[in-house]
């Protein structure tokens, strides 16, 4: 029994240890070509937050005349709970670590070099390809909380438990989800084409990006509700402010949907792991 | 004749060959070689004597396993070497001090120096480079001196060289002198399979020989002597000297990183 645990640990070492040198040679490849250097895959999402904030700001100004920080008298919304930065950043950080790991996953593998190693199978450069994404997105929300709390001098973080947890269930069911659809995607492209498509295009607008979910009339929130992504998004936001209403919003549900989405994907990469190998992109 | 190269005797077999057929590619011609029984066993250092280079490096690459063979199965008894001296999953835009700490990630428990980064200082500074410089960087010749270096770093049970070119040189180049040494010491009391069409090397480290007619059969194996008496004998043409380069397509077909990621600007 010893033994058996023994040599369960020792495999799970080295397989931790694969996973960390494939992510430290893909981040140094991407590194040497960014003129950021390691920093790049944290610069494209602030710039990206950045453009995003310039837009709700300026649409807010347009729309209402109101003040960014300023919240509105009699009317309950976000950003009496958040301020807009935090909020976004919060949002994106989530989002975007979906749809960056899950389109990853769709596109199959672009780092193949590594599998010359016998030890190295494509699922390994999977993971580690998502854990340079989790490195850069929680990097991203570390420095916007960090900002936020030094500029607001107000320190929360109620559950940061429940913020890892978040996290690492998105992180698992974008790899689940990335495997599922690049697996359906061999019998039916057209799949594979519109589900990328979705993940590029409708997913930033569909997941609590710009909107709290308590802010969508009761009447219509079972029609966005059905997004685990956005209980991702809105559990995360829930702990750093606890106060903050998530009316419909299920960890059991984000955790459901995330180890379904792994099981599924862990068989059918069980029974076709060469499918990781065909890359793509449209 | 026994297809057998070494009875197997329990724990100093490394690696086990049974009935393996591979398909090979003589100009336009694809083949099946007849099946394959043999076994390595720990101290056996091997020639495999073959006038097709293509051939050879087909076998070498079926005992590392990145060519299947069509059926028979090869166990291998303890870990086995990537093919020493070749690119493998390297890559150019990395530094080298870069690239062998990824080696050393992932073949943690095998690294044989205690620190890394002066194992390979000591390598570099005989060549005049330095470990901060790309890989893409540097001539070829020192790409594959340090191809080599990255593969003696670790200590295999099996080492597979496909080519000695790493360890040409006079014996006034320290730098050769020094990979030479550390080659004799990871290879020591291991098994050590090369398909190296130079003489030299294959007299100094072979104690064994399989040779391989053209048709893909085993023609003869033992003692390495008497398989360069048995050639010469048959007068085949693998007693002539050949290019010792090796065609990496063999071993890394498909097997080349891709540059483009899903911008996150694409969003908008």
């Amino acid at each position: 029994m010893f033994n058996f645990l023994r040599l369960a640990l020792t495999k799970l070492q080295t397989q931790i240890s694969i996973i960390l040198a494939v992510s430290v040679y893909a981040r140094n490849r991407r590194a040497s070509d960014s003129a950021f250097g390691s920093w790049e895959p944290v610069i494209q999402p602030l710039q990206l937050l950045f453009f995003l904030i310039v837009l709700r700001v300026g649409l807010k100004l347009v729309f209402k005349g109101g003040g960014l920080m300023t919240p509105q008298v009699g009317v309950i919304t976000s950003d009496l709970f958040f301020n807009p930065i935090l909020f976004l950043g919060t949002g994106i950080s989530i989002v975007f670590l979906f749809r960056m790991i899950a389109l990853k996953a769709i596109n199959g593998l672009k780092l193949k070099a590594p599998l010359f190693y016998a030890r190295i199978s494509p699922l390994d450069i999977v993971l580690a390809e998502a854990l340079n994404d989790v490195r850069a997105l929680a990097s991203m929300a570390l420095i916007i909380l960090s900002l936020t709390w030094f500029f607001t001098w107000s320190f929360r973080f109620d559950r940061p438990g429940l913020a890892i947890s978040a996290y690492l269930l998105t992180v698992i069911m974008a790899v689940g989800f990335g495997i599922c659809v690049l697996f359906v995607g061999q019998y039916l492209p057209a799949l594979k084409r519109i589900v990328k498509r979705i993940l590029q295009r409708i997913i930033l607008w569909t997941s609590g990006v710009f909107f709290a979910t308590f802010e969508v009339p009761a009447q219509l929130r079972q029609f966005v509700t059905w997004n685990p992504i956005l209980h991702g998004v809105e559990l995360f936001r829930y702990s750093i402010n606890d106060s903050y209403p998530i009316p419909g919003i299920s960890f059991t549900y984000l955790l459901t949907c995330s180890l379904l989405c792994a099981s599924f994907a862990l068989l059918l990469y069980r029974v076709n792991e060469s499918m990781l190998l065909t890359s793509s992109d449209d | 004749m026994s297809t057998r190269l070494n009875a197997i005797t329990g724990a100093n077999v490394s690696l086990d060959v049974e009935n393996v057929v591979l398909r090979c590619k003589r100009r336009e011609t694809v083949f099946l070689t007849p099946p394959w029984t043999m076994s390595f066993r720990r101290g056996d250092h091997v020639a495999i004597l073959s006038s097709s280079r293509r051939m050879r490096d087909v076998f070498i690459g079926s005992l590392y396993g990145l060519v299947a063979p069509v059926s028979g199965s090869i166990v291998s008894h303890g870990t086995v070497s990537w093919p020493v001296g070749l690119k493998g999953g390297l890559d150019g835009k990395l530094t080298l001090i870069q690239n062998l700490r990824f080696l050393a990630g992932v073949y943690e428990e095998l690294l044989a120096p205690l620190n890394v980064e002066r194992f390979l200082q000591t390598f570099l500074d005989l060549a005049g480079l330095s470990s901060g410089q790309m890989l893409k960087d540097l001539k070829s010749k020192d790409q594959k001196m340090f191809f080599a270096i990255a593969s003696l770093a670790f200590s295999f049970d099996t080492f597979l060289v496909p080519t000695a070119q790493f360890l040409q040189g006079g014996v006034k180049d320290k730098l050769v002198q020094c990979i030479k040494a550390v080659f004799e010491d990871r290879i020591e009391n291991r098994c050590m399979i090369t398909s190296t069409t130079n003489k030299d090397f294959q007299k100094q480290y072979c104690n064994k020989g399989i040779v391989i007619d053209e048709a893909g059969a085993m023609a003869f194996q033992g003692d390495l002597n008497e398989c360069y008496g048995w050639l010469e004998a048959a007068s085949d043409s693998v007693s002539k000297e050949e290019d010792d380069s090796v065609d990496e397509s063999v071993f890394l077909e498909e097997l080349s990183n891709e540059d483009r990621d899903p911008e996150l600007l694409d969003i908008i």
